[in-house]
């Protein structure tokens, strides 16, 4: 666990739902959180928080309102996206419009001087002869050009942030047309790759076809070896161009596009909001059906996700007769492996839904979850409608597939004793926004946001007498149509200052890893 | 010693399906004191509102008490005619269900839905009913409660729902509440509050109350007493310190075990092996014995008889010494 290698990372992502014109349900409000390979991630808090919502906001069943959920479980050469290349394509616009704007913006501040010196020789004079009429005409017009002022320079550092995305600083580079060369050749490596790729894996079926006939070919092993090779060298040629790119042109000949791009630390902001992962809003309908199989959600109610109808071996097979080309044979061998890994029986695979107990059929939602190998996914209150004996055995299942498969999960739920001893790092919500995000550890030991002590206080304890019968949180949730200014909280706060109804809180880390968005945290800072 | 509320004896209850007789309720018998709040807790099916069902006369069609007493005040239940019987519902025991939406009438207000229980039930002139309502609306800790008695059930939050339906059963000063599951569509937040409420209007209103929940958390918060349910048979009862201080049945034990507590430090995941029966299985001896850790030729053969540990903890179980250890 001391390697920590980012599966997704989310920047201000954020969800409303529109309900009529101009009113919308702020379900998700600039969410940020990394989540790392292999980890049990946990997220609690109150019905309607958002946790189901940012679940479906990160695998792309709803469209995000803004913000990124960037996955770097497979590489940008692997997926070869589409808008890459429509990115690469941009970088010569985004650069040439940041100057642009910048330049008229310029312009404009001249006027607004003219405008100024004119408007305090005005203010010069004596009361007597003052035309206050005209002055007053002139602060506006200098207000008003000053604000255009300022609009255009925010367009043009939006430009820049763009091309960021694609090129980290060097957008700002005078050689940008070559480095967009060098680009646009790696992503023709990338496309090269993910082709090459899609071949492969259907040599591989073919393999296993015959696998379980117990053949072999040595015609179709040779070419699957060829195949991975070819694979390979576009990825590591894709590499070597970006690399090239970087190296030969990183923080060289910076061009003065606006006043701030040659200072380091705006150029490292650039550099950092360089996208090495997979945007996945970015991506086509068709990519990210691919990345589907990755990325996977099982839900609180595994019957609704069943057809009745069904026996419960095809229901699983319909994974793979959507996803893939196996045979009819390979298929089913793959179900009854995948029946007895979630701990049920390979007879399993003849009975129908309604035969099986509650758990029983959760295990059945946990096969069809993980029959294409994914490698991250969603549990929305996967145990929460289980008995304790129950729960406890899906757990354990949950545990032991994480760790023989590598598998990052998302765990949505209400329950704070399963969050704490399932999950390895938490964060609390709370009306769409993070609270705290933490060390599972130490947010029971050291919870710091007033929510989450106040969640804490009020769960039943396995402990008899040691019940407080103080109501530590009045009142309900306020709506998330019209959440609460500043701090959402502040509403329901036994800590509330002045502050906190006028300015929203911004995570802050008060130890490593530890984060807390609370104005609490800043005083003490 | 209290005066005992409910006094359920040697209950056995019938399902019929597919033209066969199920037994669902194997043999139970409880008492409720006033004041006192028994728990039934088991895994899903084993017959906890079952056992709710029985008390209040309402049983589906297909099911029936096929012996036992069920005595509620000293009076027999079971002998009475349907009509006697369903006149002690809400007069002398009130409900309270998970979904409070189930209860209350969509159509009508709270404050019709309110007063006219309590005209009926207790004979108010339309005036005391009004004042009563409100008064057991704010005893419920309803900020504004003459704006809410106008205001349809839809329009109020679930846990506003839940408060308003525990005000308006404890309003008629029932000597049995029954409530099954009524905290478990709750967020902790309002979980809270509401058990706070049900513990105060306990010794408000001098009631017994039968709670149904599968949340231990719950149980060691609201319990006075504990009976433990597993397939239609009472496996332990007991004070709840006793309980979760000594719990002497090896399911008792692995429910205890399974469920992950947030105060420990450290939780090993102990499932209880295998799954629960369905009804329609036939487990001879004692119920529990494919799940057991401890069972023996005994346990497949027989079925156990109650013992009583201690004063007042009484399990079931050939095998009491060996889970202790
Ligand atoms: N499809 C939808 N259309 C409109 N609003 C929605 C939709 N889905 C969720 N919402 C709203 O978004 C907010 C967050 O809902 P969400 O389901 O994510 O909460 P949750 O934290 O999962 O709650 P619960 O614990 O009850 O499952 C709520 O106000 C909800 O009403
Ligand atoms: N109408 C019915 N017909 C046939 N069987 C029934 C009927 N109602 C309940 N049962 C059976 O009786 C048994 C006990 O059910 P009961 O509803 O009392 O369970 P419970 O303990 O309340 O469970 P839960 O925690 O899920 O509410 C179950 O096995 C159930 O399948
Ligand atoms: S920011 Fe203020 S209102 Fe919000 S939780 Fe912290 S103290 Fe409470
Ligand atoms: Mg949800
Ligand atoms: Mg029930």
């Amino acid at each position: 666990m001391s390697e920590k290698t980012p599966l997704l990372e989310l920047k201000k992502l954020k969800k409303y739902f529109p309900v009529r014109r101009g009113v919308s349900i702020k379900a998700v409000e600039d969410v940020s959180f990394t989540i790392n390979q292999g980890e049990k991630f946990g997220i609690v808090g109150e019905s309607g928080c958002g946790k189901s919502t940012l679940g479906r906001v990160i695998l792309q069943l709803y469209p995000q309102t803004s913000g990124a959920a960037i996955y770097y479980g497979r590489t940008l050469e692997e997926v070869g996206p589409k808008y890459l290349s429509h990115e690469i394509s941009m970088l010569m616009e985004y650069q040439t419009k940041a100057d642009e704007f910048y330049k008229k913006s310029l312009e404009i501040d001249k006027k607004a001087d003219a405008v100024r010196k004119e408007k305090e020789a005005l203010s010069a004079l004596d009361t007597t002869n003052r035309e206050v009429l005209k002055e007053i005409r002139l602060s506006k017009k200098l207000s008003a050009l000053e604000f255009k002022s300022l609009e255009l320079r925010k367009d043009a550092s939006r430009h820049l942030r763009e091309g960021s995305r694609t090129v980290g600083s060097l957008i700002l580079c005078k050689d940008l047309p070559k480095i967009k060369e060098l680009f646009s050749q790696s992503a023709a490596e990338s496309a090269q790759a993910t082709s090459a790729m899609r071949n492969l894996h259907t040599l591989e079926q073919e393999y296993q076809q015959l696998c379980i006939q117990g053949k072999k070919d040595p015609v179709l092993e040779g070419k699957i070896t060829s195949a991975r090779e070819t694979i390979e060298s576009h990825v590591a040629l894709a590499k070597r161009y970006r690399q090239q790119a970087w190296d030969d042109y990183h923080g060289k000949d910076i061009l003065p596009l606006t006043e701030l791009t040659l200072d380091p630390e705006y150029q490292r902001k650039l550099d950092g909001n360089y996208e090495t992962g997979i945007n996945l809003g970015k991506l086509t309908r068709n990519e990210m059906r691919m990345l589907r199989r990755d990325m996977q959600m099982i839900f609180q109610d595994p019957a609704a996700s069943l057809d009745p109808r069904q026996t419960v071996g095809k229901s699983i097979e319909e994974v793979f007769v959507i996803n893939t080309d196996l045979s009819p044979e390979v298929r089913k061998e793959r179900v009854m492996t995948l029946l007895e890994e979630v701990g049920l029986k390979r007879e399993h695979y003849y009975v129908y839904p309604h035969t099986l107990s509650g758990g029983q059929k959760q295990r059945v939602g946990i096969a069809r979850a993980i029959a294409l190998n994914p490698k991250f996914i969603v549990l929305d209150e996967c145990v929460s409608a289980l008995d304790v004996s129950v729960q406890a055995q899906i757990l354990q299942l949950l545990n032991e597939l994480s760790s023989e498969k590598n598998l990052t999960y998302f765990f949505i739920t209400h329950d704070l004793g399963v969050v704490k001893h399932f999950c390895d790092r938490i964060v609390v919500m709370y009306l769409g926004n993070v609270c705290e995000i933490a060390d599972s550890k130490d947010l029971f030991h050291n919870p710091f946001h007033p929510y989450t002590q106040s969640l804490l206080a009020v769960v039943p304890r396995l402990r008899v007498g040691e019940h407080s019968t103080e109501l530590v949180l009045e009142g309900d949730v306020p709506s998330a149509i019209n959440p609460p200014t500043g701090c959402p909280f502040h509403t329901r706060c036994s800590q509330c200052m002045d502050i906190c109804a006028k300015k929203k809180p911004k995570p802050r880390e008060i130890e490593p890893g530890h984060f807390v968005a609370c104005h609490l945290a800043d005083k003490e800072a | 010693m209290a005066k005992t509320v409910l006094e359920v004896r040697n209950l056995v209850t019938t399902f019929r399906i597919d033209k066969k007789e199920y037994e669902v309720i194997r043999d139970i018998s409880f008492d409720i004191h006033e004041n006192e709040t028994v728990c039934m807790v088991g895994e899903s099916g084993c017959g906890k509102s079952v056992t709710t069902l029985c008390i209040m006369d309402l049983l589906p069609g297909n099911g029936r008490v096929i012996s036992g007493s069920i005595k509620l005040n000293g009076q027999e239940l079971t002998t009475l005619p349907r009509r006697e019987r369903s006149a002690l519902r809400g007069k002398q025991m009130g409900m309270i269900f998970q979904e409070p939406m189930t209860a209350l009438n969509p159509l009508l207000t709270i404050g019709r839905q309110m007063t006219e229980g309590l005209m009926l039930h207790q004979g108010m002139t339309k005036k005391q009913a009004y004042d009563t309502a409100i008064e057991y609306l704010e005893k419920v800790g309803i900020a504004n409660p003459k704006d809410r008695m106008r205001q349809f059930p839809f329009q109020l939050s679930g846990g506003l729902r839940q408060r308003i339906m525990i005000a308006m059963v404890m309003a008629v000063q029932p000597s049995l509440l029954i409530a099954d599951e009524p905290t478990t569509a709750l967020d902790v937040t309002i979980q809270k509050q509401v058990l706070v409420l049900m513990n105060k209007l306990k010794t408000d209103v001098s009631t017994g109350v039968l709670f149904i929940t599968h949340d231990l958390g719950v149980v060691a918060e609201i319990a006075d007493r504990v009976v433990i349910l597993y397939a239609g048979c009472k496996v332990e009862e007991g004070d709840i310190a006793e309980i979760f201080a000594n719990p002497l049945h090896p399911y008792t034990v692995g429910l205890m075990k399974a469920v992950p507590d947030v105060d420990a430090e450290e939780f090993d995941i102990q499932p209880i092996p295998g799954v629960f029966p369905n009804i329609t299985e036939d487990i001879g001896g004692c119920r529990f014995h494919p799940r057991c850790p401890y069972a023996t030729d005994l346990c497949r053969a027989q079925r156990p008889e109650e013992i009583e540990f201690s004063p007042g903890h009484t399990v079931s179980c050939h095998h009491v010494k060996e889970a202790l250890k």
